[in-house]
Parts: structure tokens; sequence; C-alpha cells
């Protein structure tokens, strides 16, 4: 008989001899927690309870466990907090009224830092359940969710890219929750690149480099937000490589986030390059309408006043890129909604939404376009526009002519003659060319999506 | 049992202690207070099985013994007397009250169904000044959370340091923390304990009438504190209270100052006619000194006002709840306040100007 079943059947024993009353007060959230041959320990939730049972009970309750265990001696009492689910609920009716209390809306920030698990750095905030997929990022979910099943053995390291606010951190913060919900013993650590590289400076600083070690060598799960910016600080690169090595050949989990794919992030040791790539490679691309759209929904599900549709058929029409700003968006209409007490009209959401959605768009001109590309390919510009017909120049040239074709929107005699009096026809050939490359050969779409943003943000 | 005793130390006697019951229709008993006589002392007892609290008065004990009857009407009943001198007679669980002029049966509880108060071991024992305790009480159980969803946010932290004790509130939107400086207490195993809100509500009621020191005894998960008047009993909430020293912002964006008087009349002011969001804006003008604070209700109308302040650093526009900062701001004594806005994200720090011993974090609102 396990100690739940035994005191299952010393409760329906006590409750015929003691009122409804007295029993649920006094025997409500009670469990056996200890068991020996001849002391039984009795889990209580409080104080009273414990005085209680010592003081009144305590005949009822060693009688009944005695016709059970007959060489019992004597039970004992001890408070526990943790709230334990059992057995009396049968007979307990719930007559619990949930206090209403009035929780601050949306728009009352707070102390995030509250949220934070202190040991793991985690956000319970992120998990599966409220995380979208679809199409686009349906690898990256399917990855994550089986690491969390075996972990350290099927996909290690994970590494997942994708652009800026598609909820790469959700999902990488969304292992962490899961596998400490599964078991939570499990020691997980969450971090950025940048506190890793942090911490080994202040490790260095005080001459503590072996505790450094100690300290991120005892995780079962490390995770490493942005290991993007790892790129070009060797020191940190040398001691995240052997802290990778000890982890993984200990079958400890690493999983990884980064804005672009390993072989594409400059900079980045050889050796730590390979061994990014050595499990699993997922991205996350940018989201299709109809996932803009239900992630719209399922975020405004729980709102009042809920938008109509076609409103948040428009804010997922308007914003296409990034589910950070589709986020934003919404909860700007929501707060408008709230002040104003009404629905807003589609006119007004276009309005609000052009406010916000006109961000200062940055001049592109020919020549920042030339000047990146060269930087790139690290070729100096004066090739571009010579005749020169090498392998390394003409890649990058037909590059810079399918940009300034595709994003800077010259015609193609401009472009011909932006490139030393070429005809028309050559940048025709060019534009054509690279349009059709992106599409077999993903090696240059990542490296064309990098050079745009590089263009864009710099 | 039978005692005399006077009325109005008898009505403050209940009053004291009938907070601390509890209307549960399982157990009615919770709903009483149990008396009980014995050598010259009437000592009246009180539980809802999560606080008990007990409280005496002087009488003449007649014969010993104990009854337990309902507060609500023993309260209500004594304080409608007029007369001075009242005496219970116990007639089985009932009572008979008499006083010069009236006689009264009142229906009493099974004594043996009153819960007995748990012992609380003595693992720590100290002595602090009660009105001290009090005012940081006051001072700091506006800030916690009302919902019980985590209860350690539903609880006052109290931390020893060197000296010093520190009485701390989060509902995780504000902050607020009262220090009592100049103890001489050191504690061997608790750190700190947290105190759930209803008992430090309950507390402060307690204390209101007590002078000197209070005694307090703890051990993990539970808590009694000795007044000349009273003895409460109570359980600690387990947990972690939140690392909450590196949200205190040291830095401002803008540092402000402003008189009181003016800040509190605007923001009642504001309170008729903010929106349901309880939003305010606030803009501050390093050039012109002045602060305007903004609010609109689309049903009711509009308001602004421009108040002048002492400023340093840089403009700021920032909107908040106006109730957080009227409670914040409510709080503080003397004539002007400072405001310590961190960033336009940030938290605003609030507390007397000059002052120390007492501040209050609010976090802003994004609208």
């Amino acid at each position: 008989m396990t100690n739940e079943e035994l005191w299952q059947t010393v409760l329906s024993e006590i409750e015929l001899s003691i009122s409804k009353a007295n029993f649920i007060t006094w025997f409500r959230n009670t469990s056996i927690i200890g068991n020996d041959s001849s002391t039984i320990t009795v889990s209580v939730p409080n104080a009273f309870t414990k005085e209680w049972l010592e003081n009144k009970y305590h005949k009822y309750i060693l009688h009944a466990l005695r016709t059970n265990n007959p060489s019992l001696r004597n039970v004992a009492y001890t408070i526990s907090t943790v709230p334990i689910k059992q057995a009396v609920h049968a007979v307990i009716d719930i007559s619990h009224k949930k206090e209403k209390t009035e929780q601050p809306g949306e728009e009352q920030l707070e102390f995030q830092e509250f949220n934070v698990d202190k040991e793991t750095n985690l956000n319970p905030r992120y998990t599966f359940d409220n995380f979208i997929v679809g199409s686009f990022n349906e690898l990256a979910h399917a990855a994550a969710k089986s690491v969390v099943k075996s972990i350290g053995t099927i996909y290690n390291p994970l590494f997942i890219y994708g652009g800026v606010g598609l909820g790469k951190t959700h999902l990488l913060q969304a292992i962490g929750n899961e596998a400490r919900k599964e078991n939570p013993n499990i020691k997980v650590r969450y971090l950025s690149s940048e506190t890793f590289t942090n911490d080994l400076i202040a490790a260095i600083q005080n001459n503590e480099q072996q505790r450094f070690k100690d300290h991120y060598r005892r995780f079962d799960i490390l995770i490493i937000d942005d290991i993007q910016f790892i790129a070009g600080k060797a020191r940190t690169q040398e001691e995240f490589f052997h802290t990778f090595n000890t982890l993984y050949e200990n079958n400890k989990q690493v999983v990884f986030s980064s804005d672009r794919p390993p072989k594409s992030i400059q900079d980045l040791e050889e050796r730590l390059r390979s061994r990014f790539e050595a499990g699993l490679i997922a991205d996350i691309s940018d989201p299709d309408y109809e996932t803009r759209l239900a992630i719209l929904k399922s975020k405004s599900e729980t709102k009042k006043p809920e938008p109509p549709a076609e409103i948040l058929e428009y804010i997922a029409s308007a914003i296409d890129k990034n589910i950070r700003e589709l986020e934003g968006a919404l909860n700007l209409i929501l707060a408008r909604m709230r002040i104003s007490g009404k629905n807003l009209s589609l006119e007004e959401v276009q309005l609000v939404l052009s406010q916000v959605n006109t961000r200062p768009k940055r001049i592109i001109t020919a020549s920042k376009i030339i000047k990146e590309v060269c930087t790139f390919y690290d070729i100096n510009e004066r090739h571009l526009f010579e005749r020169s017909r090498r392998r390394e120049i003409v890649k990058p040239r037909q590059i810079a002519m399918y940009l300034l074709r595709e994003d800077f929107h010259g015609s193609y005699p401009y472009i011909g003659q932006k490139f030393g009096g070429r005809d028309h026809t050559t940048a025709i050939h060019a534009y054509e060319k690279i349009s059709r490359d992106l599409k077999k050969d993903p090696k240059l779409a990542d490296e064309i999506k990098i050079l745009k943003e590089t263009i864009y943000n710099s | 049992m039978k005692f005399t005793c006077i009325r109005e130390q008898l009505r403050r006697s209940i009053l004291l202690v009938e907070k601390s019951t509890a209307r549960k229709i399982t157990l009615p008993i919770l709903g009483s207070i149990l008396f009980s006589a014995e050598k010259g002392k009437i000592t009246l007892t009180t539980t809802n099985l999560e606080i008990g609290t007990e409280t005496w008065l002087s009488g003449k004990v007649l014969e010993e013994g104990k009854i337990a009857l309902p507060a609500r009407i023993v309260g209500a009943y004594i304080s409608g007397l007029s007369d001075e001198h009242i005496t219970f007679t116990s007639q089985g669980e009932n009572i008979i009250i008499t006083t010069a002029s009236t006689k009264t049966l009142i229906k009493g509880y099974p004594i043996d169904d009153f819960p007995l108060l748990p012992k609380v071991k003595k693992d720590e024992e100290f002595r602090l000044p009660a009105q001290e305790v009090r005012r940081g009480l006051i001072k700091t159980v506006l800030a916690a959370a009302t919902s019980d969803i985590k209860p350690e946010l539903s609880s006052i932290l109290c931390k020893f340091s060197k000296n010093a004790l520190k009485i701390t509130a989060t509902d995780s939107f504000r902050l607020a923390e009262y220090t009592i400086s100049g103890l001489f207490i050191t504690v061997k195993n608790l750190p700190y304990i947290l105190i759930p809100i209803r008992t430090a509500i309950e507390l402060i009621r307690l204390l209101e009438i007590e002078t000197g020191e209070i005694e307090v005894v703890a051990t993990s998960g539970q808590i009694m504190i000795h007044g000349d008047r009273f003895t409460l009993i109570s359980r600690l909430t387990e947990g972690a209270f939140p690392d909450y020293e590196r949200i205190v912002p040291q830095k401002f964006a803008a540092e402000v100052v402003v008189e009181k008087e003016l800040l509190v009349s605007t923001l009642r002011a504001i309170s008729l006619f903010s929106s349901k969001l309880n939003d305010v804006s606030l803009a501050l003008h390093v050039v012109g000194m002045s602060m305007k604070l903004k609010t609109a209700n689309v049903d009711v109308g509009e308001y602004s006002a421009d108040i002048p302040i002492q400023i340093s650093g840089e403009d700021l526009e920032i909107s908040f709840n106006h109730r957080y900062l009227f409670d914040g701001i409510q709080q503080i004594e003397g004539k002007s306040v400072f405001l310590g806005f961190s960033s336009a994200t940030g938290p605003v720090l609030i507390k007397e100007h000059n002052g120390a011993g007492y501040f209050y974090l609010a976090m802003p609102m994004k609208v």
C-alpha cells in the first residue's frame, strides 16, 4: 500500500467519526510524507492544523493507522508549506471564492528584473504554449521541442538563427523553461554572449579563471543568445571553445541563437564554426500573413475590448517583418481603444500606424551600395569599374548591380553607365543571374541579406 | 464562569481582536471570541487559522472558566450598552450578560471546538520600537500586492542589516522601503522574515495604542508578537522576496523638487479627469522650471496643470498611474518632495527632499 492509499483509508475512516466541517478544516492538504516501520510522518499545511491534530485527533489517526499497521508506534506531524494536491478534494467542495483584485493593465510597466529566475536567468513568460508556430519557424520549433525531450543527445548543439524580433529568444527561453518544468533539478543557464564575455573579463581581472570555468561547466543546458557578438573576440572564443567542448563531451545540451548562420559570422574561428555546425541548424524566417494574423489574434484574445477582425487584418498586412513590432502596434491600438473607450475605425488605425511605421528612412545612394559591397567582399572599389573578369571581382560587381536595380531602382542603362560605361544588357544579365542564383544558393541569399542589413542600418 | 468588568475596557478589547475572526460556514467557531477568565484576568482570543490574536483586561473573576461567543453579536451588543459594569455568567455553553438595567442571554459555541493557538519556538527573539514598526508598516503596506498569486509579493519583507531593520513591500509595479535605524539586534538564523499583508494590516491596528517596545519571537514559518495589550501569532510567508536592491535607481536623468501640498492637490484633480487607465502624463521642462501634468477622459473632460519645480537634468516626458504617484507622495513627511526620474521607461524614486529612511518607487506606463 502506498502512502497515498494508506492516508486515503485513514481519511475515509476519520471522516465517519467527526463532523464534516471539522474534517474539511483540519484534514485539507494533509498527507503522509514519511513512513518507516515504527513512525509515520504526516505533513500538515500550517501550525494550527499541527496543534489541532496533535491534541485532538491524534488518537483517531493513530488508531486508524494501526489497523493497517499494528507495529506502528508513533505519528509525527510536520508543517509543510508546499501545497499538496490530494485526497480530501473528493469530499471538499471548493467554496473558495477568488477575491477580485484589480490588476493593472498592460500599459503599466513593471520591475522586469523580478520575473527573471535568479538561478537560470530565464523569464518564465516564455513557454512553448504561447509560441505560435507557422511554416516560417516550424523547423526551429520542432527542433527545440525535441531537444527538451532528449537533452544533449540528438541535436547538440542546436543553432537557431533568424532576423530581429522573430522569436529566437522566446524559443531559447522556452527550451530552458520546459526542461525545468519536466525536471526541476536540471541545471539550466540562459545568457547572452555579451554576459559571457563580461563574466570572462571580470574573471580575468580578478584572477578567477578557474572559478569561471567551473561555473559554466556545471550546467546541463547552456543557452547562449546572440552568439554572433562573439565574433572578433579571440580570447572569448577560445574560452568558449573549451567550455563548449567540456559540455559537449559530457553530453550536456548547448543551444545558440544568432542573427545569421555560422558560416556567415565573420571573424569566427574555424574550429568554433565547425562545432556550431555539428548539431542542427534551424532558421526562423519572416512570418507569413496567416501567422502574423494568428499572433495578433492570440495576443488580443484576452484583451478587452477585443479589436475587430478587420483591424487585426490591417495590422497584420501593414507590419510584415518583425513580430516584436507587430505586438507593439497591437498594444498601441489597444491602448488607444481603452483611452477613448470605443473601437477605432480602420482609418484611425491607419493613421496611428502610419505615425509609428514611418521610421526615418535612410537615403540610400548608389555609392553607398557600392561601398558596402566592396567592404563586404574586401575588394578595392576601383576594380568594380575596370574591365576585369576575374571571378572574385565579377561576383561582387553583379551583386552591386543587382542591389542597385532591386533596392535603388536604377535603370539598366544608368547601372551600366555607373560601372565603367558598360552596356545596359550587362546590367540586365547581372540582375537576372543573381535573381536566379538566389533561389538555389542559400549562402548567396544570406550574403545579400547581411549586405542589405549593413546598407540600411549603418 | 463568572466575572465582572468595565464596559469601556471590554469594548476596546473586543475591537482589538474581532478583526482576526473568520466567517466560515464550514467552521462557525472561527467567528467567535474565546473568553477565558482566570486569576483576576479576562483573556479574549480569536483566530482565523492564519492569525491568532489575544488581548486581556482586568476584572473581578468570581468563577474561573471559558466560553466561546459569536464576535459580531457580542461586539455590537457591548458597544451599544450604557451601563458601566457588566457581569458575565455562564450557563452551560451560553452566557448571561447582566448590567444594572439589562439581562441578556447569548448562545455560545462548544469551547472544545475552538482552535488551539500554536506555540512558537523561540529561535529568534528581539525587541523593536512599536511606533517605528507601525510607521514602517503603514508606509510600505500600500505597495504590497493584493492578490495571492505570488505570496511573497503580498507580504512585507523585514530584513535585518547592520543596526537597522528594513521594511519593504512591492507588487512589482511599485516598491516602498522604510528603514528603522539605530537598532542593536543580532539575528542568528533568520536573516529576513516575510509577514503576510493581512497580518501586517492587523498589526498596524494592534500597535496603534502601544508605546515602548514590542517583543518578537520568530521561527521559520511562525511569528509571535507581544505588546503591552496584545499577543499576535501568525504564519509567515515562505519563499524568497525579489532581489530588489538592484532596481533602486542610483542615477537620475532628471531630479525634481516640488512642494508636496501642491502636487497632492494637483493629483486629486487629476483623479477626476483621468481615463480608465488612470494615466497622467508628466512633462518636465528644465528651462521653464516647470512640470506639466495632463490627463483626459473622453467622457468627463480634460485637465492640465503647470506647477513650478526645482529641476536639474534633462527634459523628460513620462506617464504614470496617478494613483501610484499619489500613494507614494502621500507618505512623504515634510513640505517638499524629491522626485528622481531614472529614465522614460524606468522607475521614479519619491522621497522627502533631503530626507532619508524612506523611499517609494513607481514604474511608468507606456501610453
